[in-house]
């Protein structure tokens, strides 16, 4: 058995501009359609109807008088949003989904008792999920397309026609439901027509004999008979809001508040599909005909309006716009996410949401290109390095993995380390005789114990502590001194002395076969102050790369 | 470093405010880093800077580790409020905040005060080096918030040099 649900928003146009402007709701409303050579009310709230305000007027005749109405341009970028966001409302509950135009579309609701409930369930929630997003949509279900149409265009919010019903539900309705060209109209109320039972009663050879087949249309669209099958709507494969806005603004608040109300409208739709993005475009039309375009990354694929909005804030915030703004867009790629969940006995992380707060807000204050995972590259080139997006959820370490890691760090790690290691019973160290004993197993760790004995750390348990290189970014030019070919003087910021040992030099080139090549030799070397650095010449020029830390 | 490397080994999240940019993302892999869960921050010498950026993480529960390094050279006085606000942060965090400097900056914000210093470098190949082995340094607890720490108590720890120094080209030729 066919049932077809039909949601339809009335006075769509008006509807499309309350949903962008929330504080019109229930205000005098007249939009105005771009007509030449006069602008026409194309649509009109009940409040500005209540004001005599009419469809057809011209911008001057609703100006003649005074009335107290707020006049907007009709969008259709607002439409076309609000028309998808219906739409979404529909496939959230069923696959089979169908625009039917402008503020209408159709779903097949057969088969759907099972996970919502009754056809009057159904339609209550349709009616709820709808004006989650904005939209105040009337819901009619009945056995084919137009009946369900018809139903919806009654003036319960909710009309359930049951089945086999439709003509007689549909009999005491108007002929205007019908949408008729005035010749049509004047011509069936010329037959003193009035109702649609009036045309569904007509015997059909009569009809067709006066009217040919459109006649015949007509009446089976009365009785609510439609039997073509759904043209099954193809979502489309991104989400986007966007706002013009009637004057430019030159601050930034404005734009904010517009971007974080267009996320959240987003956001709405992404959780509808229940879906989430992993990155988020925006797009502020300037005054000066420009566009000022960037997207924000979330640590974790998100529908979170709030970790959203906070992300397109700072995103903007870093990098405002060089010119008034005169529309903004924000621009989602729906993407699934699979359910998971962290291991029981993990550690602890951020939650995905903080995560992307905390992340937005060091992009607004270091840079965005400033923070990141440190990746290695894969050449021999030194300090070759890039900042990847930091994305830890989809890191997960293998636990069985050994690392090896110093002691100090071993206690230092636990949440009462200072009390521990400042509690223990060590004894006064002797440097000198320690080093003595230490020299001959300079690749392990040693460990004053309690007892203040010195002994060789068990490999297995925890490797050595490595000595790590501090760069200096950009690197220091020096004067080095050579005798022999070793550097025996080096002069450099923060790096100078006489040379009392030195290693090298270690001999490097690479990617000669293109014009980035490069080839060095490299010394370490300890300074009479005992810094141990590594300094390197290009052939031409000394330079400090870092220090041993 | 080591801590780090701990951190990231159990799985948890660590971060690096580095004021100096100085980090060698190399030498963090030796030592046993893992470099996907580490976030770096790079300040760019802007002291100011990574202790706003100190302060936001820390606010973030779910960092292990939280190492604000302040760069291998003597630096101007830090403002005692910074400090103490990170520490606010970091008891109600749960994490660990590190913070290395040249000198003691933190005063009384910090619950535990490390300062170390080299004792004696060593090289290999006897009276001509012919590569850095490691270097070893006394550790010695300055300060321990509520614990008096004995005099003269100290650490005695080895460092070796990067094994082989593997961050180098394994083609290289030494002279």
């Amino acid at each position: 058995m066919r049932r077809i649900a039909c949601l339809l928003v009335h006075r769509f146009a008006a509807a499309a501009i309350v949903r962008i402007e929330p504080a019109l709701a229930g205000r005098p409303l007249v939009i105005l359609g771009d007509t030449a050579p006069a602008r026409l009310v194309i649509e009109a709230t009940d409040e500005a109807r209540a004001q005599g305000v009419r469809r057809g007027m011209t911008e001057g005749q609703l100006l003649a008088e005074p009335r107290a109405v707020v006049c907007r341009e009709r969008s259709n970028d607002a439409e076309i949003a609000a028309h998808r966001a219906l739409l979404e409302v529909a496939l959230a509950h069923s696959p089979r989904v169908e625009g039917g135009g402008p503020g209408i579309g159709y779903l097949d609701v057969a088969g759907l008792s099972g996970l919502f409930g009754d056809e009057r369930q159904i339609g209550a929630r349709l009616s709820g999920a709808a004006r989650e997003l904005g939209l105040h949509a009337r819901v009619g279900i009945a056995g084919s397309r137009a009946g369900a149409r018809l139903a919806a265009r009654g003036t319960s919010d909710l009309t359930v026609i049951p089945p086999g019903g439709e003509a007689m539900a549909l009999a005491p309705a108007p002929l205007a439901l019908l949408d008729l060209p005035p010749e049509i109209a004047a011509r069936l109320a010329r037959w003193g027509l009035r109702t649609l039972g009036d045309l569904a009663a007509l015997p059909s050879p009569a009809l067709f004999e006066r009217m040919g087949e459109e006649g015949l249309a007509l009446q089976r669209l009365a009785r609510g008979e439609d039997p073509r099958p759904l043209h099954l709507h193809e979502p489309a494969a991104m989400i986007e809001e966007q706002h013009e806005l009637d004057d430019p603004v030159d601050t930034l608040e404005p734009v904010w508040a517009l971007l974080v109300a267009l996320a959240a409208r987003v956001c709405e739709r992404l959780s509808r599909r229940q879906h989430a993005a992993d990155r988020l475009e925006w797009i502020c039309h300037l005054a000066d005909g420009t566009e000022h375009a960037g997207q924000v990354v979330p640590a974790f694929p998100t529908a979170d309006a709030s970790a959203m909005g906070i992300l397109l804030r700072g995103a903007v915030e870093a990098r405002p716009p060089r010119a008034p703004v005169a529309a903004v867009l924000v621009r989602a790629w729906p993407i699934h996410i699979a359910p998971g969940q962290e291991s029981f006995d993990g550690p602890l992380r951020p939650s995905p949401r903080r995560l992307a707060e905390t992340m937005a807000r060091l992009a607004a204050l270091v840079g965005g290109d400033s923070l990141g995972a440190p990746e290695v590259l894969d050449t021999h080139r030194p300090d070759a390095i890039r900042l990847s997006p930091f994305t830890p959820l989809s890191a997960v370490a293998p636990r069985s993995r050994r690392r090896r890691v110093g002691r100090l760090a071993a206690t230092a790690a636990r949440d009462d380390s200072a009390f521990q290691l400042a509690g223990r019973e060590l004894l006064p160290a002797e440097p000198e005789a320690l080093t003595r004993r230490t020299a001959s197993i300079p690749r392990e760790d040693i460990e004053m114990t309690s007892t203040g004995e010195a002994r060789e750390p068990d490999p297995t348990a925890a490797g050595a502590l490595t000595l790590a290189l501090r760069r200096f970014r950009p690197l220091r030019r020096a004067a080095v001194t050579l005798v022999g070919g070793r550097p025996v003087q080096v002069r450099a910021e923060g790096c100078m002395g006489r040379v009392v040992a030195s290693a090298g030099p270690w001999r490097s080139s690479g990617e000669w076969w293109g014009e980035s090549r490069w080839a060095r030799d490299e010394w370490d070397i300890e300074l009479q102050d005992g810094t141990i650095c590594r300094i390197f010449t290009d052939g031409r020029t000394w330079s400090v790369e870092g220090i041993y830390d | 470093m080591a801590l780090l490397a701990r951190t990231t080994a159990a799985g948890a999240l660590a971060a690096v405010i580095d004021a100096a940019d100085a980090l060698d993302p190399a030498s963090a892999r030796e030592a046993g880093v893992d470099l996907r869960l580490l976030l770096w921050v790079r300040c760019g010498g802007r002291l100011p800077l990574a202790l706003r950026a100190a302060d936001l993480i820390a606010r973030c529960p779910g960092f292990g580790v939280v190492a604000v390094d302040l760069g291998a050279e003597r630096i101007g006085r830090v403002p005692h409020t910074a400090l103490v606000r990170l520490q606010r942060a970091v008891e109600t965090g749960g994490g660990i905040l590190v913070v290395r400097a040249l000198q003691h900056v933190a005063g009384s914000a910090a619950g535990l005060v490390v300062s170390s210093a080299a004792v004696r470098v060593s090289w290999a190949g006897g009276g001509r080096p012919t590569h850095l082995d490691g270097l070893i340094c006394q550790a010695q607890v300055a300060h321990a918030r509520g614990v008096a720490p004995r005099e003269g108590a100290r650490w005695i720890l080895a460092f070796s040099a990067p094994g082989s120094q593997p961050d180098r080209p394994a083609e290289w030729t030494g002279a």
